[in-house]
């Protein structure tokens, strides 16, 4: 069953149109809402949650159409990036007042209590108000409470964006562990790329207003349907050559590159098109099978895990992603290879070939 | 251009000691990241260097001279902050010209260098509006481009890039290395983020509660952490770090960790733990590129057996969650085979592990 639905839903602003937008979330799925900022990825929450409404197109909530529910009635939590906590109570208070609302008994109380606390560590915090917390503090409340709450669906607006690199790691995993043992409906809006794919069983990614992408993580950095998704997708992004087949359609040519990439596969013979490889799919050595390139390094960032190389092919720079730690200087010369079999290739419109 | 000598350094705020016997020697023309988490001390001993703060003790020498007499304008040191102090109502020309107008610069000298910045910051384009209506990334180059026109001789940076998004990120994180080897100042540069350490600096130096963790190139902090601190703080994903008790059993030597998962020691790792003679409680590290699957390589690499928990996409790789019984591993998925709740062997290879004292956390055996 379909916990959210999406049809033809349009949510029209002055300057800024959302939609049309198309998407279904599974039962217990962990969906993750990707764009980069002012894209309408918040706006898509607001509409299941009940806090606007679609000025064309319909939302289905568990197969009921959601126009004809309340909020209230949606049973669906929110933890909003600006975190909404009552400053005059603690932050125990805080977390159980969705349960006393409700009425739950305080056995039921205390021991969902002990169980946010645990995995969202903040046992140690529940005394103070608000005003004494870090934001990073303030975040886990509003968490906690959301999670008390035990709602059928929950919507995240960049929980974790406030907490530092360590704690937020952790966050990403106990969150995703807390949505599976639960089995509860997650949708997680980020402009994080990185976290969204990490945490997310599918994505959807949103850009200008309307969804160019959904798949899974591994399908959409494997193939992105568009050169505007391969330009969103991965850290460091895609390398992008803006070039052309050659009249046989066996090759590709671009200005920057001083070899021809031979082409498999179906090309548009003559016509203008964009290459694009991953910075982890250019090698450090030359390769027969693939097209091998003459480039100068300019700087070179160890990791420690692997190596980050910024070099000039070209007068374009060129990012390469060498496994583990590489020992080349700045300014040395260099011959690289394309994968072959990693090759991206988009047409003018910026369409996957 | 400048040499910094930080020695024993202390600074307290009333009861609290905000930097703690601080020493740090910073070469002329390099560039020095002040590594640690938020409330460390890092921004505190930047603030000493430019003398917005003063040492409680110790002294900090720059070409071996006290400039604590010295009025902090006439420093020649450059800022760059998190909140990038950008006169918004002026144009983007006027920004780059203001300091230079100060220093009363010759007028076509002055024109050469806003033009010749506002090139390498690739905002030329920019130069006769208001600041004001740059984009975010923009308004950073322009601080960063108002700071460096003045050619200080020291460049202080505290979280310059922590306002902008990934990408762009990643972009002026190498526009700054390049920025400076052509320059060739030195440069302090403050960050919580490691990778942004690891990646611009020469050296970086790591602060723990006001203390110095570490001193070192990135790639030495990196291979051998000297204390279980540094060891979880760099790298990302971040190093696995077993805490347990170690016991001798049968002619075996173990880490019992609590929840019954146990790691028996081999090789190297092994005569780490007990280098001090002594058997003791211990933390085990390895990083996560560093396990593997599949067949075993060498014959000491230490077994184990763990469920597939979570599977993560983490850039190019898969990065495995292995659950041994409460303890959890995190892995690369090297072969692109796991799959979730399969139950799957995975080696440890001694000579890649480490070994921490749990008590005091530092780092046991050869280093």
């Amino acid at each position: 069953m379909n916990a959210i639905e999406f049809k033809n839903v349009v949510k029209t602003y002055p300057e800024f149109t959302l939609g049309p937008i198309n998407l279904a979330v599974k039962k217990g799925e962990f969906f993750g809402i990707f764009g980069p900022p002012s894209t309408g990825k918040t706006s898509i929450l607001k509409l299941i949650l009940g806090l606007l409404e679609p000025d064309e197109g319909q939302i289905t909530l568990m197969d009921k159409d959601a126009s004809e529910l309340e909020v209230a009635e949606r049973d669906i939590s929110m933890v909003f990036q600006n975190l909404a906590l009552f400053p005059h109570m603690t932050g125990r208070e805080n977390v159980i007042f969705p349960l006393k609302e409700r009425g739950a008994s305080e056995a039921d109380i205390s021991q969902q209590l002990d169980f946010v606390s645990e995995v969202l560590h903040i046992s140690h915090i529940l005394h103070k108000n608000p005003s004494q917390m870090s934001g990073g503090e303030r975040q886990r409340i509003a968490l906690g409470r959301a999670f008390a709450a035990d709602s059928r669906a929950m919507l995240l607006d960049e929980p974790i964006a406030a907490l530092d690199a360590r704690l937020r790691e952790e966050m990403r995993v106990e969150l995703k562990r807390l949505q599976r043992e639960n089995n509860q409906t997650f949708v997680y809006v980020s402009h994080d790329e990185e976290e969204v794919m990490a945490i997310s069983d599918r994505v959807a990614v949103i850009i200008g207003g309307n969804i160019a992408q959904i798949g899974t993580p591994d399908d959409v950095y494997s193939r992105p349907n568009s050169l505007a998704v391969a330009e969103v997708i991965g850290t460091p992004p895609m390398n992008l050559f803006k070039g052309r087949f050659s009249s046989d359609g066996m090759f590709f040519e671009a200005e920057n590159l001083n070899a021809r990439i031979p082409i498999l596969g179906e090309t548009k013979r003559g016509g203008n098109a964009t290459l694009g490889i991953r910075p982890e799919d250019i090698w450090l050595e030359s390769d027969e099978n693939s097209a091998t390139f003459d480039l100068k390094i300019s700087t070179v960032e160890p990791l420690g895990g692997y190596t980050i190389l910024n070099a000039l092919l070209g007068d374009q720079i060129v990012k390469i992603r060498a496994p583990g730690q590489v020992h080349i200087e700045g300014g040395s010369d260099q011959k690289v290879a394309f994968d072959q079999r990693r090759i991206h290739l988009f047409d003018d419109e910026g369409a996957r070939l | 251009m400048s040499s910094i000598q930080i020695s024993n350094v202390t600074k307290r705020f009333g009861d609290f000691t905000a930097v703690d016997d601080l020493s740090l020697e910073i070469e002329e023309g390099e560039f020095v990241a002040l590594l640690g988490p938020s409330g460390c001390g890092k921004t505190t001993t930047m603030n000493m260097i430019a003398g917005l703060e003063e040492a409680t003790e110790g002294s900090i020498l720059f070409d071996g001279q006290d400039l604590s007499r010295t009025r902090i304008q006439d420093r020649n040191i450059g800022f760059v902050f998190q909140n990038y102090a950008i006169f918004t109502h002026l144009s983007v020309y006027k920004n780059l010209s203001y300091g230079l107008e100060v220093k009363k610069f010759a007028k076509d000298d002055i024109k050469r260098r806003v033009h010749a910045m506002a090139d390498r910051m690739s905002i030329s384009h920019r130069l006769e509006q208001p600041a004001a209506s740059l984009s975010v990334n923009e308004m950073q180059k322009l601080a960063i481009g108002r700071s460096a026109i003045m050619e200080p001789r020291i460049f202080l940076l505290d979280e310059p890039l922590s306002n902008l998004d990934a990408g762009f990120r990643a972009y002026m994180r190498a526009e700054l290395k390049v920025l400076q080897h052509e320059f060739g100042q030195t440069m302090i540069y403050v960050t919580h983020d490691q990778i942004e350490a690891m990646s611009l600096a020469d050296k970086i130096a790591i602060i723990d509660q006001g203390k110095l963790m570490q001193y070192g190139s990135p790639l030495d902090i990196y291979n051998s952490p000297n204390n279980r601190f540094v060891a979880n703080f760099v790298g990302s994903p971040r190093m696995n770090l077993i805490d347990g008790e170690l016991r001798e059993e049968e002619n075996q030597l173990k880490l019992m960790v609590q929840g019954g998962a146990e790691i028996i020691l081999q090789g190297q790792v092994k005569s780490d733990f007990t280098s001090d003679g002594k058997v003791h409680s211990g933390s085990f590290g390895i990083r996560p590129q560093d396990i593997y699957f599949g067949e075993r390589r060498a014959s000491n690499d230490i077994a184990m057996k763990g469920t597939v928990e979570i599977l993560e996409r983490v850039g190019p790789k898969r990065l495995a969650y292995l659950q041994v019984l409460e303890t959890k591993f995190l892995a690369f998925d090297d072969q692109d085979q796991l799959k979730l709740g399969d139950e799957v062997p995975f080696f440890l290879p001694p000579g890649k592990s480490m070994a921490f004292d749990m008590i005091s956390g530092h780092r046991l055996g050869s280093v």
